[in-house]
């Protein structure tokens, strides 16, 4: 069966990197720009696997993947941060919020689906 | 001479090494001691007249020549313990006992003699207590004398017994007199050499009363606050205190008065005034003074008075330097964090772009992972490239702030039309504001003719708050720009139904760096480079900035630029932005207010 990921990411070119990537690799993709419009998309198609930028307009990643931890329907699905803010400390600040994985930007691109294999198993 | 000498080396030396240190108190002591010394010699002396003349003594008689060697007991026990009322009191009984003693034996005139150095040693007394006693011991003692019996010895043994008490009055005299000398000297050179010592202090050394009356003042006063020791006696000092630090000086005199400890404060004083900015009156200029004062000492008080002795120094640079250094702390730590915002930011911000740069390009080479559909892998590599021009652009307005930082920014005059630009900038950013569902409209006064300005600096400041303002409103908001003249100058005009920024921000922007939301939870992109490289490039232009602005009201931003740059001081200096908090946000900017009422309720 077709593992699906949510991707939340507001940057166009970094979405279509990573949707391109998956539909290559044979997952099914959903995209969402925004944090509230990722948590509808959750709740409606349940994905395997969420990929979540932290800094978004109007409520930011940690936030949004706060709200999944605490929802009982959403909680087991794993949420891996990918995100540009990869200064000294930023991981531990993000994992703590309640993601699984941390991938900061720029990406490498082998180890992206690595760690997305890891999380959904093959597809 | 030598006699003497040798007579006043073995008295000093017999002074309790307590009393000795102080110059007055051991005179008094050696006096006490010397004058004993000097009794009971006259009483021995007289013993072998006596006998010569009267054969051997009666059991009285030599009672009252044994009694009369009572001050010589007197004496030891000052020399032993150092307690002169202690001694007084033993002589004084011992006296008594002698007056007793010679009525009793039929003596009365002697007794009263001897009943006569009672009052003169309570003379010498400092002792409250000793001259009570005196006074009772001579009154009952004179009563004795009246009722004694009538004499019954012999005129000559009768002035043997008054001799020795006419030999130490006069002794004493003697002593009092030197005594008062010996003071006078010794005051004297202590005086000088407390006045020796304060000058070479360097400090402002004075004396107080009780009340913080000045009683003395040294020069200091005037090397260290240029003002005569007249000036500060008295009230002087405390006039000249700030009014604000007038209770502080006062606490620490009453202070110093009643406790051991030195008590220190600090306190404005009025040295000098010096004319207003319009000359119209004299401002006063204050010195920061440290004051540290102390309780003069019991032994060592002044006959001024005086109760607390202090020392006042010129600490006015030390107190400047300190907050200097103060000032300096701060700046670097708001620097420091500033730094640090910065790398967070230009971290993100470059991290960005880079991920589609290196996240494309990985896919396209490797043979995995490259696309089959040759369109595809131009669609990548126009990405890239797109990508790569934004960092560019980045990097770019990086190098424009540290240069206008570092004051290297040269501007390039020349005559540009506003028109074309304005058009070229909002067709530029056409796009995102679509994206954003922002309404962008620009409009051109007819009437404002050709700029003198650097053509490449006003694309950016026109960019730059152009975007500002469409990433800071909402979808379904609307940005507008209005370039208009005003007097010799261009007026743009950009206003927004955004966000808005918070009363407490407003001084703060155009700070390079400076965004007004921190790190994680900041909705919007960017370095916070934008309006502080504006303002750094109207500041070139010698142009204005001002801004108004409330949460939820939108924002305006108004730039002057001057017609020609070239005209009037140019400012190295970034310009100063005026802000203005807009009121009534809800009211003003129904469709902004809307749009975040939607926002908030979503999340509710």
């Amino acid at each position: 069966m077709t593992k699906t990921v949510l991707i939340v990411e507001d940057n166009e070119l970094n979405m279509k990197l990573f949707n391109d990537l998956l539909e290559a690799n044979g997952y099914r993709t959903l995209q969402s720009r925004n944090g509230v419009g990722a948590v509808e998309l959750a709740r409606q198609h349940k994905p395997d696997l969420i990929l979540m930028d932290i800094q978004l307009p109007e409520v930011s990643g940690l936030e949004v993947t706060e709200w999944i931890k605490q929802d009982k329907d959403l909680r087991s699905i794993p949420v891996i941060a990918i995100t540009a803010f990869a200064m000294k400390g930023d991981e531990e600040k993000i994992r703590s919020r309640g993601c699984e994985a941390y991938l900061s930007k720029p990406i490498s691109v082998t180890k992206f689906l690595e760690t997305v294999k890891n999380y959904v198993g093959d597809r | 001479m030598f006699l003497t000498e040798s007579l006043a080396c073995a008295i000093a030396a017999l002074v309790h090494p307590d009393k000795r240190a102080d110059p007055v108190q051991s005179l008094r002591h050696r006096v006490f001691i010397g004058c004993r010394f000097a009794l009971s010699l006259a009483v021995l002396a007289v013993g072998p007249f006596y006998l010569a003349l009267h054969g051997a003594p009666s059991l009285l008689e030599a009672i009252a020549f044994a009694l009369m060697m009572t001050p010589l007991a007197a004496a030891l026990v000052v020399s032993r313990t150092g307690d002169m009322s202690r001694g007084q009191i033993i002589h004084i009984g011992g006296l008594l006992l002698v007056v007793l003693t010679l009525a009793a034996g039929g003596a009365a005139p002697a007794a009263a003699a001897w009943l006569m150095l009672i009052p003169v040693e309570a003379a010498f007394s400092r002792n409250r207590n000793v001259i009570l006693f005196a006074g009772l011991s001579a009154l009952a003692a004179l009563g004795v004398v009246v009722a004694a019996p009538p004499i019954a010895i012999s005129t000559g043994s009768l002035a043997l017994f008054v001799a020795p008490a006419i030999v130490y009055t006069m002794t004493a005299t003697l002593a009092g007199r030197l005594m008062q000398q010996q003071r006078h000297v010794i005051a004297t050179a202590g005086d000088a050499r407390y006045r020796m010592l304060a000058e070479t202090i360097g400090d402002l050394v004075m004396r107080h009363d009780r009340a913080g009356a000045v009683v003395f003042a040294s020069n200091g006063a005037n090397d260290v606050f240029r003002f005569a020791p007249r000036d500060v006696s008295g009230r002087g000092f405390f006039e000249r205190v700030h009014v604000a630090d007038r209770p502080t000086y006062l606490n620490a005199i009453a202070q110093a008065a009643h406790s051991l400890e030195t008590v220190t404060a600090l306190l404005r004083v009025h040295t000098g005034s010096t004319p207003s900015a319009h000359g119209d009156f004299e401002e006063p200029i204050f010195s920061w003074a440290e004051l540290r004062c102390r309780h003069a000492d019991r032994s060592t008080q002044f006959d001024d008075g005086a109760m607390v002795v202090s020392i006042v120094r010129d600490v006015t640079a030390s107190k400047r330097h300190e907050e200097e250094l103060e000032r300096m702390r701060e700046d670097a730590e708001r620097a420091n964090l500033w730094k640090d915002r910065f790398l967070a930011n230009v971290s993100h911000e470059l991290r960005t772009p880079l991920n589609a740069i290196i996240g494309f390009s990985e896919m396209l080479s490797n043979p995995e992972l490259a696309p089959a559909d040759p369109a595809k892998g131009r669609e990548y590599a126009g990405i890239i490239h797109e990508s790569g021009q934004h960092l560019l652009a980045m990097v770019n307005s990086i190098l424009d702030m540290s240069k206008i930082e570092a004051g290297c920014f040269e501007l390039t005059p020349e005559p540009l039309a506003l028109r074309p630009l304005v058009d070229s900038v909002v067709d530029m950013m056409r796009l995102k504001a679509e994206q954003g569902r922002v309404a962008l409209s620009a409009q051109v006064d007819p009437h404002l003719g050709e700029l003198v300005a650097d053509k490449r600096a006003c694309r950016q400041i026109l960019i730059n708050l152009v975007s500002n303002a469409v990433k800071f409103t909402p979808e379904g908001g609307s940005v507008s720009l209005l370039a208009r003249p005003e007097g010799n100058a261009a007026a743009i005009e950009i206003t927004d139904t955004g966000i808005g920024i918070q009363a407490p921000d407003l001084p703060r922007l155009g700070d390079a760096f400076f965004q007004a939301r921190a790190s994680y939870d900041r909705p919007y992109e960017g370095t916070g480079l934008g309006l502080s490289l504006v303002r750094g490039l109207v500041g070139l232009h010698g142009g204005s900035i001002s801004i108004e602005s409330a949460p939820g009201a939108g924002t305006r931003v108004c730039v002057r630029l001057p017609l020609d740059c070239r005209v009037g001081p140019r400012e190295s200096q970034p310009a100063k932005i005026e802000t203005i908090a807009r009121r009534a946000p809800a009211t003003e900017r129904p469709g902004a207010a809307v749009a975040l009422d939607a926002v908030a309720k979503r999340f509710a």
